[in-house]
């Protein structure tokens, strides 16, 4: 956890089986590395799936952004079921809609396109956190 | 087995055939009512092909033959393109698709259908038709054979 | 339908450490490279929310739960909503009795890390061939 009292939880899907999953979690950890890291923080969302107590504290008492790769939105879902205090939620493969150039191909390592789609997606999600901390939606 | 589909299964997928529909060969399903043609692609198509990422349609009032290229369909793996199974003019089109394309993916035959078409030699090209059962005994051949295709 | 035997391998793809990441990476390397005809990936998020195809292949079919850490998320998940686990690989145990440690941060394994991970990939596949030994008749 950092410094600041009220930190958005970035939470990401993961998903094993498409690129999407992959880039979901880059994003995530570019938003909470990188572009935004004392206003963020992030858990497993597997922790949330089985119940563990801690995670679930987290989601209910903090504001949260899922990053869901396709359309299943498992992130997106599972918070809800917890009952977190969703403020946003992100689809990778709905950005991959404004980035007609961008074929990212790979699961397990990213190719240079899922960077790119990633760090995209992160610069977005950053934007969002700035307007949930201006006083902007819930 | 349901009373609406047929199902196999291939590993952890789950693949479906809508029952009271025709089929061409190349994973394309047909609803005919009151002489119009709604048209769809197969479950088996759509989760071969990934997540579609756009869905571009026909214009409507544009007029196709059958086996012409009728609609495009983006994945990122590929762009798919569906032929249609009739000669005639498209008299409605999806537009939902093109904000959430994923409707193809999440229901391929029921809110992910693509377009409908006046056909203007209906009888003749239904004949190129093929039954649900006769459509997933041949979709059961498809995935055994990749599943070999796979193994090699 | 004849076609290859096949073992699902579930990972937890934990967040929040770098054993969650060698489990994802480590998952991948068996689909892609090692045992590519014989492995079935479950995505962990959609088995949860319900999806009935992971749902019930992990109820038919042999399944490893590879776990990041003592937490144990896979296991617990497969064992809820579909069954008992084939066998259950909990990395950071392994990792110990290898004696490896400073491999990379969560987000991007080191050279370390990526050797923890192959070794770990072939760790799996072995599992998996001695389940399929095992199950021979």
């Amino acid at each position: 956890m950092n410094a600041l009292t009220d930190p958005i939880i970035v939470m990401t899907c993961s998903g094993i089986g498409k690129p999407f999953g992959t880039i979901a979690r880059e994003a995530t950890y570019c938003v909470v590395e990188d572009l935004r890291k004392e206003e963020t923080d992030t858990t497993c969302l597997s922790l949330l799936v089985m119940g563990d107590e801690d995670a679930i504290r987290l989601v209910k008492s903090h504001r949260c952004i899922a990053i869901d790769g396709c359309p299943s939105e498992c992130a997106k879902k599972n918070l809800e079921l917890s009952g977190a205090k969703l403020a946003a939620s992100f689809r990778v493969v709905d950005i991959l809609r404004d980035y007609k150039d961008l074929k990212p191909q790979t699961v397990t390592f990213l190719d240079e396109d899922g960077r790119r789609l990633a760090r995209l997606i992160a610069e977005r999600v950053a934007l969002k956190i700035d307007e949930l901390n201006r006083g902007g939606n819930p | 087995m349901s009373e609406e589909f047929y199902q196999t299964a291939a590993d952890k997928f789950i693949f479906t055939v809508k029952k009271n529909l025709l089929y061409a060969e190349n994973d394309v399903w047909a609803e005919i009512k009151d002489g119009k043609a709604k048209i769809g692609v197969t479950d088996f198509l759509q989760r071969r092909g990934g997540d579609i990422i756009f869905a571009e349609l026909p214009k409507k009032g544009s007029n196709v033959r059958r086996l012409e290229e009728i609609v495009n369909l983006e994945t990122i793996k590929a762009v798919l393109s569906i032929e249609s199974p009739f000669s005639g003019a498209v008299t409605e089109v999806n537009t939902v698709l093109n904000d959430k394309p994923e409707l193809i993916n999440e229901e391929p035959y029921g809110g992910g259908w693509l377009v409908t078409i006046a056909p203007s030699n209906l009888e003749e090209d239904k004949r190129q038709l093929i039954t649900a059962e006769k459509y997933f005994e041949l979709m059961k051949k498809k995935i055994e054979d990749e599943s070999r295709k796979d193994k090699e | 339908m004849m076609s290859a035997p096949k073992i699902g391998v579930v990972s937890c793809s934990g967040e929040c450490c770098v054993e969650g990441t060698i489990s994802r990476i480590a998952t991948r390397l068996v689909l892609e490279k090692l045992r590519p005809g014989n492995t079935v990936t479950i995505c962990l998020p959609l088995f949860s929310t319900g999806e009935k195809g992971e749902r019930m292949f992990a109820k038919y079919f042999p399944t490893i739960a590879v776990d990041g850490c003592e937490k144990r998320c896979t296991k617990n998940a497969i064992e809820k909503y579909s069954g008992k686990t084939a066998r259950s690989i909990m990395v950071s145990d392994l990792l110990k009795d290898w004696g490896l440690s400073s491999l990379g941060p969560r987000r991007e394994l080191n050279e370390e890390g990526l050797k923890a991970a192959s070794r770990l990939a072939e760790e799996i596949a072995a599992v998996m061939d001695d389940i399929f030994a095992r199950s021979r008749p």
